[in-house]
């Protein structure tokens, strides 16, 4: 086999093992194993550990920028949004699976890029679909918990279109009610 | 006498395997419990685990249902609450290892047992919050509602919280957004006569 196919075989492997388990899940032994290949091939190619993370987050990078890609052909936030991001469900629970290695430098250094990527792609789209004005500072303070939010909920069996397209269908729900209680909540007591 | 002594000094050595465990759980997840680390931490012998608790998985069993403890007593503390702000955060600050181990459960929720814990303890949590929360956020008259947005910001919180970013202040200032962005967005919507 050739040496790029190799080493893309440890990188996907590895990859897809951090969505699922994070870093506990990048042991070479294992990775070894399920591959069916030698634990020298991987030291060749890689050298030490730190250095697959490395390529690993590299890996993410791209994928990421390929999702940021795709997401620019999203006409109807629901369904395109959801099904584009579930083409890419590893790589989000690898951001999500990144989110709690806050203190490995490189995995934070790569989140928080990603973060920046997907932030910079998904926020406009969003907040037009859950209708808060696009100047409101708050508008980005409810993404942002939105995004955290989903990464605290999901799981390799809840990330489906069900479960995603009802979430972001909550978080435009939350909005509405909030404001419809206004007309007979606390507040307007304050203000006949 | 001697059999009493005996009893207490069992009870207490089985304590110090949980305290000890609960600790290295709230720093590491599931990956601090290993059995050699905790007794060098204890100062106990392998063989006292291998005895009380017979392998990891009972162990850890017994860590969440120390849990449970902590998250039983903190409801009756948050059903005491008079105010949102400051009472919520000094319940925090005191519960802190027990909100980092929680946090701990997000973070290893790729364990379905640890998943079915977090949501477990979060569905009797949240309820002793919740009409202090209503209250706070202007949403008594909307409970669903109101729950919602509380599980919102808790996990929103558990998926931001650290050991250096977890100071009164940050609680503080996560609770003070979340009201103030339910009273803006209100305001926002009413024009000002």
């Amino acid at each position: 086999m050739k040496k790029e196919n190799t080493m893309r075989l440890w990188v996907e492997k590895g990859y897809a093992n951090f969505a699922t388990h994070g870093l506990e899940g990048i042991q070479v032994e294992r990775i070894a194993r399920e591959l069916g290949l030698n634990k020298s091939s991987f030291y060749r190619y890689f050298g030490e550990r730190e250095l697959f993370i490395e390529e690993l987050a590299k890996h993410h990078c791209a994928v990421s920028l390929s999702l940021v890609n795709d997401l620019r052909n999203v006409k109807d936030f629901l369904p395109d949004f959801v099904n584009i991001t579930l083409k890419y469900s590893t790589g989000i629970l690898v951001q999500m699976q990144m989110a709690r290695h806050k203190d490995h430098k490189t995995l934070h250094e790569c989140f928080s890029k990603v973060n920046l990527l997907l932030d910079h792609a998904i926020l406009p789209m969003w907040i037009e679909f859950v209708g808060l004005p696009r100047d409101q500072k708050w508008a980005i303070h409810y993404f942002e918990m939105v995004r955290d939010m989903f990464y605290s909920r999901i799981t390799i069996d809840n990330l489906n279109y069900d479960y995603l397209s009802e979430l972001l269908k909550e978080t435009k729900k939350l909005i509405v009610e909030i404001r419809q209680n206004d007309s007979k909540g606390p507040m307007f007591i304050n203000h006949p | 006498m001697r059999i009493n002594q005996f009893a207490m000094t069992k009870v207490s050595s089985i304590q110090a395997w949980i305290d000890a465990g609960y600790v290295l759980f709230s720093e590491n997840g599931l990956e601090a419990i290993q059995i050699e680390p905790l007794s060098r931490a204890i100062g106990l012998n392998k063989s006292g685990f291998y005895h009380y608790f017979g392998d990891r998985e009972s162990f850890l069993e017994a860590i969440m249902e120390h849990h449970m403890k902590h998250a039983k007593n903190v409801t009756v503390e948050y059903s005491q609450m008079k105010q949102l702000l400051p009472d919520m955060v000094d319940i925090l600050m005191r519960y802190r290892l027990s909100v980092m181990v929680h946090m701990q459960l997000v973070r290893n929720k790729h364990n379905a047992y640890l998943f079915e814990n977090y949501n477990k303890i979060n569905a009797i949590v949240d309820q002793s919050i919740l009409p202090c929360w209503a209250e706070y956020t202007g949403l008594s008259n909307n409970l669903p509602v109101a729950m919602q947005y509380l599980q919102m910001v808790r996990d929103m919180f558990y998926a931001r919280i650290t050991p250096e970013s977890f100071t009164a202040e940050f609680l503080s200032t996560t609770l003070k957004d979340a009201g103030d962005f339910v009273r803006d967005l209100r305001q926002k919507e009413k024009p000002v006569v």
